[in-house]
């Protein structure tokens, strides 16, 4: 197992290298210069260029890509990530406030969906054919057939404008107050919904396989509760394509909130991306990338690890 | 020896047999299935619509009327006008044609990047399978969304570059299931025979390999289509896809969020045309998924 572990961690390392790297010089060979975006070269006044020259030293831009490369790699190395060019902020304690804003809506997020997503797959498979299956099939395409960024527009209309019971933006504290946990409330469910109706459409067809199979009959057969049949054999047979689920979902809640709090205006991490993205923030841009990538790998990487505890088959492969 | 040549002799013959119980099974799960049927209707009004846009829409899209802004919809306007006094209907129908432009666009980009680098990988194997899919691996670092933000920001919010960002978008989840059913194809016999009586290696790989990965490529890509158009859209919507003026629905979504207090339907209508065409992609993708690939279901 840790020979396995080992491996693949180490086969992470260039994965993860690969996105930053390219992150980083598709960042700079493409024309725009962020210093121009920050001082228009129109920009009345004597001292612009020489100021925006300044600029351009104090962050490196002024030495060869490779330079730039090299030092840029030595500070991600040591866990420095600069200071952002339009705030003039450490990008370090930027991430340092808003990384917990970014998991105290993923989390619950994520368990909401993968509970709902589990639960309409288990209920679609268990009850095929009925108006169950139907109904909470009808929901998963909903779910990903919904823009999130709609429905979000849609929950702040009804919910905040219309009948004014929530906040229709920002965050308002800490999750286990009453003010936080009604700003968080609209975007945890609409950053679910989505990935819920992913999971459940996968979980149906997973169960599927397995629902058929001739130890289910027999289980059945020798007058097993149809609940333990459930519990014990289908859903334990299908076990790692739920640990595969959750990685999914993982994936789907944290690529979701890049726009959830945009559109709600939650100061995390996915919102600190559009800003530094926009405004061409190399920094800021850089340093949550690798945030971002080094996530999404550990999530696979563990994900990976649980399905080779659970199916030892896996490791020997 | 001379029994591979006689399979590889037959091979087209019962390509053809199974295509055509495929279009059978097709025809047979769409007309069983009336969402579906309905999905695939309303697919080919938006089309149709958007192809036709200068003779269905009733003004042209950039007309404004400063003394008609923010209308609600009415006899002259059933769609009402948006904060320009523009209608709002003409509007969708020549948004529908750049939205799905770029869909389509980016998807069909997806499918050829994709296939190429799953085929390139799954057949030759060994460092080249290593570096197409470390480079898959590297697409898979980031959520979809980011790669293709990301990609806009940086390049410009070009249609062209739109179409690359959902390129790159599509194209990893492509280039695995194609690798995947390479790897599963080329141990087959039909495949050994079609080497040992001399087949070129393009030859093996056009004539054999990717007719045999079409159905699973063609499932793949109908689906694509509704993430690269629910994907469009949200660039538009987060200000890095196409620019005003130009009419596209993600971007109509949010320029109408600015008055969505007075002017719900700005942000209605844009938003329930997206949500429909998705779920039209979504009905007949799975219906495709169901006649042409069962083992996905």
């Amino acid at each position: 197992m840790w020979s396995y572990f080992l491996r693949r961690l180490l086969l992470s390392v260039p994965t993860v290298l690969g996105a930053v790297t390219l992150v980083f010089f598709v960042m700079r060979v493409v024309p725009g210069d962020p210093v121009a975006l920050l001082i228009p070269p129109d920009t009345p006044g004597p001292s612009t260029a020489a100021v925006a020259a300044r600029i351009r030293h104090e962050f490196g831009f002024d030495r060869p890509l490779y330079e730039q490369y090299a030092v840029y790699l030595r500070q991600m190395a040591s866990g420095d990530f600069g200071r952002s060019i339009r705030q003039n902020t450490l990008v370090s304690a930027d991430l340092g406030f808003r990384v917990p804003n970014t998991l105290e809506l993923g989390i619950p997020a994520f368990v909401l969906s993968v509970v709902l997503g589990i639960v309409l797959g288990t209920v679609s498979a268990v009850r095929r054919g009925t108006w169950m299956d139907g109904a909470a099939m009808a929901s998963a395409l909903f779910g990903v057939s919904v823009p999130d960024f709609w429905l979000a527009l849609m929950l702040i209309l009804a919910l905040a404008l219309w009948v004014p019971l929530l906040p229709p933006s920002g965050w308002g504290g800490p999750a286990y107050t009453g003010a936080g946990l009604r700003h968080l409330i609209l975007p945890a469910v609409v950053l679910a919904f989505g990935s819920a109706g992913a999971l459940a459409r996968y979980t149906r067809s997973s169960m599927l396989e397995v629902i058929n199979h001739d130890y289910v009959r027999t289980a059945r057969a020798k007058g097993l509760r149809e609940s333990a049949v459930i519990l014990r054999h289908v859903l334990r047979t299908s076990l790692p394509t739920i640990i595969t689920l959750l990685g999914l979902g993982f994936g789907r809640v944290l690529g979701g909130t890049v726009i959830v709090e945009t559109v709600f205006g939650w100061p995390g991490v996915g919102r600190y991306l559009v800003s530094g993205i926009n405004g061409r923030d190399y920094p800021v841009v850089q340093a949550t990338v690798l945030l971002v990538a080094v996530s999404f790998v550990m999530a696979n990487l563990l994900t990976d690890l649980t399905l080779a505890y659970v199916d030892p088959r896996i490791k020997y492969q | 020896m001379v029994d591979s040549g006689v399979r590889v002799a037959r091979w087209p013959g019962a390509r053809a047999g199974r295509s055509s119980g495929a279009l059978l099974r097709l025809r047979r799960h769409l007309a069983g299935n009336r969402l579906a049927l309905a999905g695939a209707a309303y697919l080919a009004v938006v089309l149709v619509a958007a192809s036709t846009a200068s003779l269905v829409a009733p003004y042209a899209p950039d007309k404004q009327d400063l003394l008609s802004r923010l209308d609600p919809p009415s006899s002259q306007h059933w769609l009402g006008t948006d904060e320009a006094g523009r209608d709002e209907l003409s509007r969708l129908i020549y948004g529908a044609r750049v939205s799905l432009f770029i869909a389509l666009g980016g998807t069909a980009g997806g499918v050829l990047l994709g296939t190429a680098l799953g085929l390139i990988g799954g057949f030759f194997g060994g460092s080249l399978d290593h570096l197409t899919m470390r480079l898959v691996d590297i697409m898979y670092a980031f959520p979809g969304i980011l790669l293709a933000i990301l990609i806009v920001a940086v390049m410009g919010p070009s249609l062209v570059n739109l179409i690359i960002a959902l390129t790159v978008f599509s194209a990893p989840t492509l280039a695995r299931i194609v690798r995947a059913s390479v790897l599963s194809l080329k141990p087959r016999e039909f495949i050994e025979a079609a080497r040992a009586i001399g087949a070129t290696q393009p030859r093996v790989v056009f004539r054999h390999l990717v007719p045999n990965t079409l159905a699973p490529i063609i499932v793949h890509a109908t689906l694509s289509v509704a993430g690269a158009l629910l994907t469009a859209a949200a660039l538009g919507f987060l200000g890095v896809g196409v620019q005003p003026p130009t009419a596209e629905w993600g971007a109509m979504l949010s320029a109408g969020q600015e008055y969505m207090r007075n002017a719900s339907f700005l942000v209605t209508f844009p938003g329930v045309l997206i949500f429909l065409t998705v779920l039209s992609v979504n009905l007949v993708g799975d219906t495709l998924r169901d006649a042409l690939d069962p083992h996905l279901r």
